[in-house]
């Protein structure tokens, strides 16, 4: 699901992401011609409904429309850039799959026509793709996924997908009796939404501290997750802690599905955790507005730079200097960055405050911005990947489809 | 024995059940046939046999190593059947007539039954049917007239060992192919693309006797047939335009599926390298020794502080891992150099494993360096990612299962003498003699081994990285093409 990693779909205000947001502004601007792709996709995502990989296309496509380029390769020039300024910016992996599936729309089409009447097709087959395609690959998806669903079975899902509660709806509406774990999903706590969701429509809902999982694993009959998107090598990006959930499912031998619409395949082959495409904000301006937000999840991308590309890397330096032995172990220890030492912030992410030792002890919020958003679960854990292209498949056909698709 | 052999091999019914009869067999016929030809003066029908041989040799991979191995029986074994020794002592005693009367289509390499034991040791029941890497006879090769000099050159260079490496090989042949082409003039009465292949055959035979060409040799000389093929369909066109036509098409597919392929490779794989990483390559690969260059190269170029460490693992007997090392340390990478066996302690501390390969089969499995399954297994086992550089031109349409049925053998000489070890009198090694081989020993090099698809998790290619069992998809577009 495209909204299940990132909290940005979350926040309802536009204009909090405008001022916590500084360095995507300056990247819009030099996207040139003065159109503002970002913010076309800010608006696009705004609508519950439009998952990120839809939302980059329609940034895209309006990206066409406001251009002046009078060449195909003026316009070709103008949606690299654009596409660039997307995929940099935007920390949904979705958004990158979306670019790639629009470029390759456009490399598809070209030729044939004169360039008016190529651009008009580009933009109305652009535009009926997000308006009637797009949401007709969730209703597909819930069509074959609730034929999974037997009666009276326990489902444990991870954080919000929408594909996932639209399959468990439209089994509740077939009056299959369907109960439902949902994990927390922290720091977004997502969760919660499902929650509330499923219990308003009548479907019995438990919700799950992430840490409780293997406790719950037994009493459950499958795992239906989201994805923000697919790998080339059949493996799942999504929200964090979905990777465990699959690795629980597996030792315990209960099926695990993803339900994933076939825009969101991306063309990446992740190694390992850390070998995702995950853009971090490249500005160096630490901007120190975000402590006003309250809205921590807002605040997660501009703090993530302050410690480098790796999610939950040991910092460099420690304020601890009384030990340079220590310091130096900590150094061997930790992954060198190629972040030099001074763009680094001199003080160590989240050293709780020893001032006031009887509070209770708490992450931080720079404790938890280091955290991972997302992460990668490696094909061997999943049983079928349900999709639009028909029926389930497995992590290994998606990748032959995958590369049959790219390597074209 | 002898007799009995001969008129077994040379019967009647053998020869007319010819064309059916497994490609091995094909040729114990065909050598016994020529061998009378040899005797009685050359009739039409024999003629024509031999025409047909070299035809089956040409398209063939695997008969002429069963040819040579059952050329030289072992003198000491009594495993070995009767026909093969049979037919070896016919091979001695028609040597002479060989080379000057009869033409032989394919080459005969001849080895003198004094140089028997070291190289033909290997040759034991679950082995005997693979190729073995012995010395070419040149004079044979050069009195046959029907080689073009370039190309037993590469066959020399090829067995020696001296061209080693699926690239380095398959560049070597097509360009020599390439040199055959411009000097090759296309008799009065006969057609070029019809002649060509004709006349290519005992060459790609000769070469396929110096040492087999693998995976990737195979589908480039595919590839060139069907190219010539394809000039009988274009139709009218000058001898000299078809031959300009064969050349350049040459030259492209060497710079598309093996140059350009291995650029793109370097620059997908690159990517995976990050600061502060230690890879572990195995042996030496030439794609892998560039993906090491250009990562390094780029890595130092946006940051001089950064950098990652390489572990370069070797084994005997070919200590192939050495020059990887030269090549690497001598840019400015931090090496190690460890042999396999201490690889398990290494593994641990490492964060991907860069491998070659000599050929991905269909199933996903490599076919490379023998240790490469090991270290795979090892890494597996860590828990660090295997990622193989393959170009497409390396895929393979077959399955194989084990490292027993395709496989080559190597010299033995290495193996059972150390290099430089004699000074060192700590150790009481005893230096093996041919006398100690004559008794129940058998050494046993193989070149390549398998490494299961399950054992790799990525292969990058120059359509980017696929997982091992997208094979299939991969060579089912690309069977258009190759």
């Amino acid at each position: 699901m495209a909204g299940v990693a990132s909290p940005l779909s979350l926040s309802p205000a536009p204009s909090a992401r405008g001022t916590s947001r500084p360095p995507a502004q300056t990247h819009a601007s030099s996207s040139g011609k003065g159109f503002d792709v970002i913010n076309a996709y800010k608006k696009a995502i705004e609508d519950d409904k439009v998952p990120h990989p839809i939302a980059a296309i329609l940034a895209l496509v309006e990206l066409i429309e406001a251009s002046t380029a009078s060449t195909v390769t003026g316009l070709a020039q103008e949606l690299t850039i654009g596409r660039k300024t997307l995929i940099n910016t935007q920390p949904s992996l979705g958004v990158r799959a979306g670019c790639q599936l629009w470029e390759r729309f456009f490399a598809l089409s070209m030729g044939g026509e004169d360039f008016p009447s190529y651009k008009r097709t580009l933009i109305s087959q652009g535009r009926s793709f997000c308006a009637i395609t797009a949401p007709q690959c969730r209703e597909k998806i819930a069509d074959l996924a609730v034929s999974f669903l037997r009666d009276d079975c326990v489902i444990l899902t991870h954080s919000y997908s929408r594909t996932v509660i639209q399959t468990i709806l439209r089994a509740h509406k077939q009056h299959k009796r369907i109960r439902v774990y949902v994990t927390e999903a922290r720091p977004g706590c997502l969760g919660m939404r499902t929650h509330q969701i499923l219990t308003a429509n009548g479907i019995p809902c438990t919700v799950v501290l992430d840490s409780a999982v293997a406790y719950v694993m037994e009493r459950v009959d499958m795992v239906l997750v989201g994805s923000e998107a697919v790998v080339e090598s059949g493996g799942l990006v999504s929200s964090v802690g979905t990777y465990q959930v699959a690795l629980v499912a597996k030792s315990m031998q209960k099926p695990f599905y993803a339900l994933a619409e076939s825009y969101k395949f991306l063309r990446h082959y992740p190694l390992s955790q850390t070998d995702l495409p995950i853009p971090t904000t490249t500005t160096t301006s630490s901007s120190t507005n975000n402590n006003n937000n309250n809205d921590n999840e807002n605040v997660n991308f501009n703090f993530r730079h302050l410690y480098g590309d790796i999610p939950l890397e040991f910092p460099t330096l420690i304020p601890i200097s009384n030990n340079s032995n220590l310091n130096s172990f900590i150094n061997q220890l930790s992954r060198p960055n190629s972040l030099t030492p001074q763009t680094r912030s001199p003080i160590v992410p989240g050293t709780p405050n020893n001032n006031n030792e009887k509070e209770k002890l708490e992450m931080t919020k720079e404790m938890i911005i280091i955290n991972p958003i997302v992460d990668f679960t490696t094909p061997d854990l999943i049983d079928f990947i349900i999709t639009d292209l028909g029926s389930p498949l497995s992590p290994t056909s998606v990748s032959q489809y995958l590369v049959a698709q790219f390597s074209s | 024995m002898v007799s009995e052999s001969t008129g077994e091999s040379s019967s009647t019914p053998v020869q007319s059940k010819q064309p059916k009869q497994p490609k091995a067999q094909v040729q114990q016929g065909q050598g016994s046939k020529s061998e009378k030809g040899g005797e009685k003066g050359k009739s039409a029908k024999d003629l024509k046999k031999e025409k047909r041989a070299a035809a089956v040799a040409a398209r063939g991979i695997s008969e002429t190593s069963t040819d040579s191995s059952s050329k030289t029986g072992l003198p000491n074994s009594n495993s070995v059947d009767s026909r093969q020794q049979s037919y070896s002592q016919q091979q001695h005693s028609n040597a002479n007539s060989i080379g000057s009367s009869s033409i032989p289509k394919r080459p005969n390499h001849y080895t003198e039954p004094s140089a028997l034991s070291l190289s033909t040791i290997q040759q034991n029941l679950f082995f005997s049917h693979l190729p073995k890497q012995i010395q070419p006879d040149i004079s044979l090769a050069l009195n046959t007239g029907k080689l073009h000099p370039i190309i037993i050159r590469l066959g020399v260079l090829m067995s020696s060992g001296q061209l080693r490496g699926a690239n380095a090989r398959t560049m070597g042949m097509m360009s020599a192919f390439r040199e055959v082409i411009r000097d090759y003039e296309c008799p009065d009465q006969a057609v070029l693309w019809k002649d060509l292949p004709i006349y290519l055959s005992p060459m790609i035979a000769w070469l396929e006797g110096c040492r087999p060409k693998g995976v990737g040799g195979g589908n480039a000389i595919r590839w060139l047939k069907s190219e010539i093929n394809r000039l009988g369909e274009q139709g009218d066109r000058s001898e000299a335009e078809q031959k300009e036509y064969l050349v350049e098409a040459i030259g492209l597919y060497l710079r598309d599926r093996i140059e350009f392929a291995d650029k793109v490779i370097a620059d997908n794989a690159k990517e995976k390298i990050r600061n502060g990483d230690t890879v572990v390559t195995y042996a030496r690969s030439s794609v892998v020794e560039r993906v090491l260059l250009e990562a390094h190269r780029d890595m130092k170029a946006s940051d001089p502080e950064s950098g990652f460490k390489v572990v370069v693992v070797d084994s005997r007997p070919l200590l192939e891992g050495r020059h990887s090392l030269e090549a690497l340390s001598g840019a400015g990478i931090s090496c190690t150099y460890i042999l396999l066996p201490l690889l398990s302690s290494i593994l641990s501390q490492t964060d991907l494993v860069l491998l070659g390969g000599s050929a991905l089969h269909s199933d996903g499995s490599l076919y490379s360096r023998s240790g490469t399954a090991l270290v795979s297994m090892l890494a597996k086992e860590h828990r660090v990612p295997v990622v193989a550089c393959v170009e497409t031109y390396k895929f393979g349409e077959k399955v194989v299962l084990d490292g027993v049925s395709l496989n080559e053998l190597g010299s033995i000489e290495n193996l059972i003498n150390l290099p430089n070890n004699h000074n060192n009198s700590s150790t009481t090694i005893k230096k093996l003699t041919k006398e100690d081989l004559n008794k129940n020993l058998t050494p046993l090099n193989l070149v390549y081994d398998v490494t299961p698809p399950s054992l790799i998790t990525a292969v990058c290619t120059e359509i980017g990285f696929i997982p091992p069992s997208s094979v299939p998809t991969v060579l089912g577009k690309a069977s258009s093409v190759v």
